[in-house]
């Protein structure tokens, strides 16, 4: 797979900054000017509150802020990855080539899941320091962080973010304008999976007038919301871990499906369009 | 064995109630240049997209080197060069990065790259921008960028479509001397264009494409003789050009018109002062040689009887050739400019 050509040029061209030495020491002046200040920040006040609870509460701030940048990011990223061919007219030449198609497709979700891995990376001291304060300080009886909900979360993120931009990719594949697809891909995640999920299940909740069914329609499992808050409180319901492990499946599953589709009807969908 | 073979090629679009190719059929043999001719919307670039695998055939069947596009597409990309007539280039990529990144794509292992690279930019004249950042290069440099990414696989046959469509004079004139190379260089090759006397320069074989239908195709002096019903002879004679063209007005059997150029009018003319005009320009012509423009309308091959008759007549031939087809008229005596 490293050495797949797709993945190489798109890792390479996304890496390269062209701008002048100055400009680019500039950017990543402001890039780390910026993070140092979060970090800076974060630590200080976690390391001046005397609460026990902090550090958990501090790291659930941190993962909610990772997920909601994942949330916010990577449709963007990713929805573009085969409409912005088409646009610029390479994707004929592309096809024209020796690339398989899933050399061609996962070259492509790849490179831009090791970019979205990169906040993970940048984030992630900052969410062992929270973890570690919250194990240290937490009292008996306190709210703590245990490392299989350290874990979890961090699986959830990954797992959220591959399905995110499995979805972008799908759609970039099947529509042939970047707006057209970046639009699909926000409307799937943020008014499909976070509000419409919500929403039809509050319906539900409504008709049947039974607060429980947030608890057991199947709907929420692939809610990202519902799913982030059971990592974080695995027990926080009796099903708790049954939502998880059945959300995670299907986003892992769908994310299957929808490669499987690109992948298998490549050439024919190509061809044809 | 042909090099391409197309058997009654079709294909239909769901969205138009018209075949865009109907019925095509083509043989070119190895070291054939092609000339793909035809208004817009008339099949070419659907023709060429089903030889390079990138659309399938409705019905027929396409053989590239003995090798069937429809089967085995995998194989046929490694022997066949595609140009598209329209593409777009990579930014922030340079020029070798751009080559490198396809030549990988085809499988070109990574110690004989940096040699095939070298080796395309020179023949598409672009060593110097080698260190360039693909966008930055002209319309005709990126046209000829292309053209190295289509040769890096080493093709046997090169589909070309509109390689010069929207470049400047200059630009065009060095991708007609490019595809002179590569027609050297024993390529097959399929060149679609709207600029005939270009195509003509290079183009052993031609067909021209209308609605969807090969409506002539084969060799580029056979097709003008079949559309026009005769052949163009040229014959630049010394001396007795008045006796030379009345000797081959006499030859009724072979020769359906002679006409007189080198800026003289038509011997049709009919009026006083055109044919005092004619007479004098005769005068000062007939002194310094002329050329004769003679309609053949006998059996092919056999032109030489004609130069018998004047040589033997004791005319002073210095000159006996076939111009230079008007390929212009042909693609205008055969279309109606309807597409499909």
């Amino acid at each position: 797979m490293i050495n797949n050509p797709v993945l190489r040029k798109e890792l390479f061209m996304r890496l390269r900054l062209r701008q002048t030495t100055q400009v680019r020491a500039g950017i990543l002046l402001a890039i780390l000017f910026s993070l140092g200040t979060f970090y800076f920040y974060v630590i200080k006040f976690l390391m001046g509150d005397t609460n026990a609870d902090a550090g958990a509460t501090y790291w659930r701030w941190i993962i909610g802020l990772q997920y909601a940048l994942i949330i916010l990011i990577t449709p963007a990223v990713t929805a573009n990855a085969i409409t912005l061919e088409k646009e610029q007219q390479t994707w004929d030449m592309l096809l024209y080539t020796n690339l398989t198609p899933g050399e061609i497709i996962l070259g492509k979700l790849i490179a831009r899941q090791v970019l979205l891995c990169l906040l993970l990376v940048l984030f992630l001291p900052l969410s062992l320091f929270a973890w570690m304060h919250s194990a240290m300080m937490g009292a008996n009886g306190s709210d703590t962080i245990t490392t299989g909900q350290f874990a979890l979360t961090y699986l959830v993120l990954f797992l959220s973010m591959l399905f995110f931009s499995t979805s972008g990719m799908f759609l970039s594949f099947y529509l042939k304008r970047t707006l057209y697809s970046i639009m699909g891909a926000y409307t799937f995640v943020v008014g499909g999976l976070i509000i419409g999920t919500t929403l039809v299940t509050f319906i539900l909740a409504t008709l049947f007038t039974n607060e429980h069914v947030f608890e057991y329609c199947p709907l929420m499992w692939i809610n990202p919301v519902m799913l982030m808050g059971q990592a974080m409180n695995p027990n926080s319901f009796p099903n708790g871990k049954l939502y998880l492990i059945f959300g995670l499946l299907s986003y892992v599953v769908l994310s299957l499906l929808m490669l499987w589709r690109m992948i298998y009807g490549f050439r024919r969908f190509a061809m044809e369009s | 064995m042909a090099m391409i073979e197309i058997k009654h090629l079709r294909k239909e679009y769901k969205d138009k109630p018209e075949p865009a190719v109907k019925d095509l059929t083509l043989e070119l043999e190895q070291g054939d240049i092609f000339g793909f001719i035809g208004p817009n919307g008339a099949g070419k670039t659907t023709t060429i997209k089903m030889l390079a695998t990138l659309l399938i055939p409705t019905a027929g069947s396409a053989m590239v080197n003995g090798i069937d596009v429809v089967k085995h597409p995998e194989q046929i990309r490694s022997i066949v060069g595609y140009m598209p007539d329209f593409f777009g280039v990579y930014d922030d990529i340079k020029v070798w990065e751009y080559l490198d990144f396809f030549a990988a794509a085809y499988r070109i292992p990574k110690d004989r790259r940096p040699q095939i690279i070298d080796d395309v930019l020179a023949l598409t004249d672009l060593t110097v921008k080698k260190d360039s950042y693909v966008e930055a290069l002209s319309r005709g440099m990126k046209q000829r960028l292309c053209l190295a990414k289509t040769l890096v696989h080493d093709p046997k046959v090169m589909l070309l479509d509109e390689p010069a469509s929207g470049l400047d004079p200059r630009a065009r004139i060095e991708i007609r001397e490019l595809l002179k190379e590569l027609q050297a260089m024993g390529k097959t090759i399929i060149v679609s264009s709207h600029i005939l006397p270009e195509m003509e320069e290079f183009c052993n074989k031609v067909g021209i494409i209308e609605r969807g239908e090969m409506i002539v195709a084969g060799d580029v002096n056979t097709i003008a003789r079949t559309v026009r019903g005769h052949q163009n002879i040229s014959i630049a004679v010394v001396n007795e050009i008045e006796r030379a063209e009345a000797i081959l007005i006499g030859m009724t059997d072979l020769v359906r018109d002679v006409k007189l150029t080198n800026g003289l009018r038509q011997l049709n003319e009919t009026s006083a002062e055109d044919l005092r005009q004619q007479t004098l320009q005769r005068e000062n012509y007939s002194s310094k040689g002329s050329v004769l423009q003679v309609s053949y309308i006998g059996e092919p091959d056999e032109e030489y009887h004609i130069l018998t008759a004047l040589v033997e007549a004791g005319i002073k031939v210095r000159a006996f050739y076939t111009p230079e087809t008007d390929l212009e008229d042909v693609f205008l005596r055969v279309t109606k400019g309807q597409v499909a």
